[in-house]
Parts: structure tokens; C-alpha cells; sequence
């Protein structure tokens, strides 16, 4: 076993005579690993879509004395967004915000009676920084009171930090074992031929040489497998996603298009990646 | 002849001696790893302390071209065989000759020649896996004496060998070295050196 594991990392001469046997890629098994691979590359972008969606909804509101003039309304803007911790901001005037309330309640208010004040609604980067933007917040004249809906924000806290938690349990539950294991599929189907390597570089030929037919035969079922394997998954994720968003019709999933360039990099990064990365592993010396 | 200088086999095992055309010589190993060590420096596979000279030729510092003309000179039969899987039986020599820079009508006629000098004409086309142990052992023999070598280097060979092949085989090196072809007998087998001690010189 530990003989396998450790003929699996070591130079081809090493290898080269001591018998180690590795096993034949099939073309189905790689097309398989990469459907899954891609499963879950397309799983991570759209937790990491869903955090970012949730990271906009840390929100707080200010609400202004009396009734500021649009240059006031224009300078404490452009203070509030050279704040580190504010993301975005919106306006909402005193008529919206009463329009707004009416239309929460169902019930019409007379315009005159207008008991709101103007208001910003401001998205701030995370609930660590909460507490830094209050404190700047508290020194500023033209604000009557910051509304904190404290309780909302912990529960959108606590979801956030449920979903890194799922992220990186998948990064490394999921995806780079599938990451290993595509790769030692292609590196092993090297070794799986290490029989005939070794009678060749026996019998005179060099090293590189002898190696060549089996990587340019790998490469292309690895090639081959990794663009069949992208191909039938894009062609699940977008059935899967026509019928996930029919159910749930205010779920946030990633789009095709998205996915493709998720899938397209993976790809394209194990194609190129893992053929040289075997290459240096055998560490074909001497020549 | 081929001269092995302090070739470092194993930590307390350098190698040094003399391969003269008309001597049949027994290096008889303590372990397979030195035999190993052996074949392996031979091929240039990994290297070790110590220098192997044909000749004049050191084969292991000269050039590429230079160890190609040495390997012509060289026959090695493995106790494993060391046959190409998917290739048949003459794909296989002419592989081997291709790699000696033999022309393809030339290498074409030799293979030919050398199968019918060894009786196995009929297994030309083979595959290597249908062949028996012996037969293996006489294509093995075949393919070292392709290249009319000076010297042919022998991995144990006699081992799970049938003991009236062996001996027909074993008689036929012993007129090869009559004949000028030094030939080594590389084994950890001690009883074989046992047996054979009359037939061969040992090295100590």
C-alpha cells in the first residue's frame, strides 16, 4: 500500500523496475469525475452567490432632523460613502417612506399628517463593522436617530457564517478531493503502463521518449473526457435549474452563463495543470 | 573487454573487474538490491560510484551517440524478459534494432537470420504473452545476440527455466565464449554458483 503511495510520487527511476502497478483511466470513469467536479464547482459558486446576495442585506437606516436641504442631503452622501464600512446607500424621502408604511399596513394616512422624517437606507459590509459606523455616526448633527434592527442583522449574521461554513466543508469535503482524484486517475494511468516503460528504457531507449506515447494517448482521453464530461453537466444544471426556479421562485441560483465560466476554468486549469504536474513528478533527470 | 572500476554496488560491495571476450564469468550477488544496482548502472538507468569502460570508452560520462555504438557491443538478457506488451515478437527485435540504429530492410534480414538460427522462425509473428517461459528466455536470447555483441550480460535466466532447456542453452554459452563473446552470469542464486562453479569464473 504505502509501496503504491510512495511509487506514486517518486522519480520514474525509482519507479522504473520495481513493478508498481497503477490504474487504467477510462474514458467513462473521467467523464463521471468531471460531471461531479463540476457539480461541484456549480454548488460552491452558488453559496458563495447566496452569501454575497446576503452580505447586501446588512442594512440600517438614518433618519434626519426636521427636513435637510438637498446641499446638506448631497455633502453628508458623499461623507457617508467615503466610509469604509458603507457599501451602498439609498435615499428615501418622507412622502416614499409614507407611501411605503401605507402600503405595509393597508391603510391610507391624509398627506398633511406626515409623522415621518426623510430617511438614507444604508448597506454597511458586515456586522463587525456595525459598531464602528454607529460610533461615527452618533457624531453627526443632522441625523435624529439610526435604526438597527439588531435582531434581524444577528439571524443574516448567523446565516453568513453558516454558509462559509458549508463552503469550505464542500472546498474540502467535495471539491478538492474530486480534484485529487481526477489527478491521480490521469498520473496513474502513467503507472498502469510502467511495465512497458521499463522494458523499453531497459532495453535503450531514453527516458522521455519512452514516456511520450503514454502521456499523448492520457492527454487526449483526459482532454476528451474533461470537455464530454463539462458538456453533460452544463446540459443537467441548466434542465435542473429551469425546474428549481419554477418551485422557488425567489431562489437565487447562478446563472448558465456563470456556471460555464466556473466549469470552463476548472477545465481548463486540470488540463493544463495536471499533464505538466505529472511530467514533474516522474522527474525525468538526466536528459 | 569491459572493464568495471570500483563500481559501488552496495555499502560495503565495490565492483572491480575485468569482462574479457573469451571467459565466462559468474558475478554472484549478496541481494537482488546489488544486482539491481548492477543492471541499472549498466543501462545508464541511475548511477552510482565507479565507472564501466568499454574499451576506452567510459559508458557512463561518454555521449549519447557514443553509448548507442557502446550498446551494440552489449547484449543483456533479463530474467523478466523485458518485452514490449502490446508489440509481437518481431516488433519487439525490431524495436530493439531500431534503437541501435540498424536500417529497417537491414535489421529485417538479421531478425530473420537470428530467428531461424535460435529454431523460433514460427513464432515471428506472436504475442509476447502466448509465448512459454523457455520460449521467452530463447526470444530474450535471440534479441541479446541480434548485434553480434562482443559481450551479452545474463539476469539470472536459468531460473524457473526447464532443466533440459537450460542445459542447451547453457551449453550454447558456454561455446559462445569459446567463440570470443565474454559473457556474465549476474546472480544472487547460490546454489546455481554452487552447481556451476566447474563451467564459470567467479567474481570476488
Amino acid at each position: 500500500m504505502f509501496e503504491k503511495i510512495k511509487g506514486f510520487f517518486g522519480e520514474l527511476n525509482d519507479i522504473i523496475g520495481k513493478g508498481i502497478k497503477g490504474y487504467r483511466m477510462n474514458l467513462f470513469t473521467l467523464i463521471a469525475a468531471f460531471i461531479v467536479l463540476n457539480t461541484a464547482g456549480s454548488v460552491l459558486l452558488n453559496v458563495y452567490k447566496n452569501n454575497e446576495n446576503l452580505r447586501d442585506s446588512y442594512k440600517l437606516s438614518i433618519y434626519f432632523k426636521g427636513d435637510p436641504i438637498e446641499e446638506q442631503l448631497n455633502s453628508f452622501e458623499e461623507k457617508l460613502l467615503g466610509m469604509p464600512e458603507v457599501r451602498a446607500l439609498k435615499y428615501e424621502s418622507k412622502e416614499v417612506a409614507l407611501r411605503d408604511l401605507e402600503n405595509q399596513l393597508d391603510i391610507r394616512i391624509p398627506r398633511g399628517n406626515n409623522p415621518l422624517s426623510s430617511n438614507f437606507m444604508v448597506t454597511f459590509d458586515g456586522y463587525e463593522n456595525l459598531e464602528s459606523l454607529q460610533q461615527k455616526l452618533d457624531q453627526e448633527d443632522l441625523i435624529k436617530e439610526v435604526y438597527v434592527d439588531d435582531a434581524q442583522l444577528q439571524r443574516l449574521n448567523n446565516k453568513i457564517e453558516k454558509n462559509k461554513g458549508i463552503f469550505l466543508t464542500f472546498m474540502a469535503g467535495g471539491f478538492l478531493p474530486l480534484i485529487f482524484i481526477i489527478f491521480s486517475l490521469f498520473h496513474s494511468n502513467i503507472l498502469y503502463n510502467n511495465r512497458d516503460i521499463t522494458s523499453k528504457v531497459f532495453i535503450g531507449e531514453k527516458q522521455k521518449k519512452a514516456l511520450k506515447p503514454y502521456y499523448m494517448i492520457s492527454d487526449c482521453i483526459f482532454v476528451g473526457a474533461s470537455i464530454i464530461g463539462t458538456l453533460i453537466f452544463l446540459n443537467i444544471y441548466e434542465v435542473f435549474r429551469k425546474s428549481f426556479i419554477g418551485i422557488e421562485k425567489g431562489a437565487v441560483l447562478a446563472s448558465t452563463e456563470e456556471v460555464l465560466i466556473v466549469a470552463v476554468v476548472v477545465t481548463a486549469v486540470t488540463t493544463i495543470i495536471f499533464p505538466i504536474l505529472s511530467r514533474k513528478l516522474y522527474r525525468v533527470c538526466g536528459e | 573487454m569491459v572493464r568495471f572500476v570500483n563500481v559501488n554496488l552496495s555499502e560495503k560491495n565495490n565492483l572491480n573487474f575485468v569482462l574479457k571476450e573469451d571467459v565466462f564469468s559468474c558475478l554472484p550477488c549478496d541481494t537482488q538490491e546489488e544486482k539491481d544496482v548492477f543492471l541499472r548502472t549498466l543501462t545508464k538507468i541511475s548511477s552510482t560510484k565507479g565507472d564501466i569502460l568499454i574499451g576506452r570508452e567510459s559508458i557512463l560520462k561518454c555521449r549519447d551517440s557514443v553509448y548507442r555504438r557502446s550498446l551494440k557491443k552489449l547484449g543483456i538478457v533479463y530474467s523478466d524478459y523485458k518485452f514490449i506488451s502490446y508489440k509481437n515478437v518481431y516488433e519487439n527485435l525490431q524495436y530493439y534494432m531500431q534503437l541501435r540504429d540498424y536500417k529497417e530492410d537491414e535489421a529485417e534480414k538479421t531478425i530473420d537470420e537470428g530467428l531461424e538460427f535460435f529454431g523460433i522462425t514460427e513464432k515471428k509473428y506472436s504475442e509476447i504473452k502466448s509465448l512459454t517461459h523457455e520460449e521467452k528466455i530463447i526470444l530474450g536470447l535471440t534479441r541479446a545476440m541480434l548485434t553480434e555483441p562482443k559481450y551479452l550480460i545474463l539476469d539470472e535466466i536459468h531460473l524457473g527455466t526447464d532443466k533440459e532447456i537450460w542445459e542447451k542453452v547453457f551449453s550454447f554459452l558456454r561455446q559462445l565464449s569459446k567463440n570470443k563473446t565474454g559473457i556474465l552470469y549476474v546472480t544472487c542464486d547460490q546454489n546455481f554458483v554452487a552447481d556451476n562453479s566447474k563451467y564459470m569464473e567467479y567474481i570476488k
